[in-house]
């Protein structure tokens, strides 16, 4: 029954992938005008002609280093000033404004700015960590002022020290929230890392190439590196996923047994 | 070191617990608390391990002491092993590993070290708290209701280990129950609270008389109490 049911969601993603796509085709018809709207066909054609460049390559790695310095910095300052604002009210109240103002800047105000204070290849790293660090700072310190009052009145009592409290409680209660913040992260920091490239352009670069396309109108590249970006993101996150999965499945293991 | 409460008052907003409670707790003792739900019991013992403020009052003898405490809910790690429940509270200790095998066979888990608090009986929980208590070398246990939930020939079973662990090191130990059998088989002191603002009833020397006297007067005491 379970298989039948995965089987089943399976096969619903692909036909309404597929319709999608059909929808585009068809719209691409009607219009036929490849500048407005290039067909599947024409994007998918696109990328093939990307693809057989040594720059194409070039560009989506430095891009994915990007994201991947972008978003893992923001892991590691996200988690740690979450879990010191968890547990200490004053830190809170000190990094809350500036959180909440970075939650409510338009991610272009910070892409401007910045192109005024550093230079343009250190950008799209800088506006990533800006927009992924309030996420898991937001969802550690949650996870922090929801671990279990009686679990920590029982270390209270025992003495236990801080460290192996943060150690051996806080981080296990914690993981879900990291986990889950890291996942939302990722999509996040793919959109601002290649809309800091558009406007910044730094010299190698995935929307350097989509600053291109619309310069030479070449709807169809810049579909195509559209293309690229979601698959890169749906690869990325996949991955992480799966880390995260593996990372926590021995944590999870007693349940699956006991169930 | 005795534990000696003096004219402790404790609310909680509007809501009296304790309006001037006196009660003192002898070394090398085994003092049970019984008295009717809600009458604070949870709360003196919260109180005495320093995880529960108070209005006025002072607590003398616990400071600095080693306190184990067995909570009426298990309050065990669900992402850590039985082993690793009970090693937690003396990871940076000596003899960690003895320790533990000595706590876990004291209460019967041998063989269930690898398993998760999921995978085990409410029964066997209690036990790894128990375990987990016993593992402290404390030198105040507080047990609020620790037989709980488990069946009357492995209750007979525990408490009987609980005893002989007890009777090693004789270490001053607070307990509340509901159970008048448990009383009457531990206690050295038995103390029934009366109702709030809770105030001790009567305290009864359990080891003066028989067990047939002490379990009617403590029935007696208990009916008043309500």
């Amino acid at each position: 029954m379970r298989i039948f049911t995965i089987k089943n969601s399976k096969v619903q993603n692909l036909i309404f992938t597929l319709f999608w796509l059909l929808i585009w085709e068809l719209a691409a018809k009607i219009i036929n005008e490849p500048v407005i709207l290039p067909s599947v066909g024409q994007a998918i054609a696109a990328m093939i002609e990307m693809a057989k460049h040594a720059t194409f390559y070039k560009d989506v790695a430095i891009s994915l280093l990007r994201v991947f310095a972008g978003v893992g910095l923001s892991i590691i300052i996200g988690i740690a000033l979450g879990i010191l604002s968890g547990l200490y009210a004053p830190v809170y109240r000190f990094f809350n404004p500036v959180m909440s103002v970075i939650k409510s800047t338009p991610v272009v105000s910070f892409i401007i700015l910045a192109l005024v204070w550093m230079k343009t290849s250190s950008i799209p790293v800088f506006v990533c960590f800006l927009m992924c660090v309030p996420i898991i700072w937001t969802n550690v310190m949650q996870g922090i002022k929801d671990t279990d009052r009686k679990i920590l009145q029982m270390c209270s009592v025992y003495k236990i020290s801080h460290f192996r409290v943060i150690k051996d409680v806080y981080l296990p209660s914690v993981s879900g929230y990291i986990f889950s913040s890291i996942a939302a992260s990722i999509g996040i920091g793919w959109k601002s890392t290649v809309a800091a490239e558009v406007i910044a352009r730094p010299e190698i670069s995935i929307g350097g190439g989509m600053y291109d396309a619309k310069i030479y109108l070449q709807t169809e590249n810049l579909f195509a590196l559209t293309l690229i970006v979601i698959v890169l993101s749906f690869i990325f996150e996949y991955v992480i996923k799966n880390l995260i999965g593996n990372f926590s499945k021995g944590r999870k293991a007693y349940a699956d047994k006991s169930n | 070191m005795p534990i000696k409460v003096t004219d402790l008052k404790k609310s909680f907003g509007d809501n009296i617990i304790f309006d001037g409670l006196n009660i003192e707790f002898k070394d090398s003792r085994i003092s049970c608390v019984l008295g009717p739900s809600g009458v604070g019991k949870s709360t003196l013992f919260n109180i005495i391990s320093k995880i529960e403020s108070y209005n006025a009052g002072t607590i003398e003898g616990a400071d600095k002491k080693r306190i184990a405490y067995v909570f009426q809910e298990d309050r065990l790690l669900e992402w850590k092993t039985v082993y690793e429940n009970i090693a937690f509270v003396i990871a940076d200790e000596k003899d960690v590993k003895h320790r533990v095998d000595e706590a876990i066979k004291s209460v019967k888990l041998t063989g269930y070290e690898k398993y998760y608090p999921k995978e085990l009986s409410g029964g066997m929980r209690r036990r790894v708290a128990l375990a987990r208590a016993f593992v402290y070398n404390p030198d105040i246990m507080i047990l609020d209701e620790p037989f709980k939930g488990l069946d009357i020939a492995l209750k007979e079973d525990v408490m009987n280990d609980f005893y002989e662990q007890w009777k090693k090191n004789k270490f001053l130990v607070i307990m509340a129950t509901h159970d008048i059998d448990e009383a009457v088989l531990l206690a050295d002191d038995i103390f029934i609270l009366s109702k709030k603002p809770a105030v001790v009833k009567v305290q009864i020397d359990a080891k003066t008389m028989s067990k047939d006297t002490l379990e009617s007067i403590i029935r007696e005491h208990l009916e008043e109490a309500q």
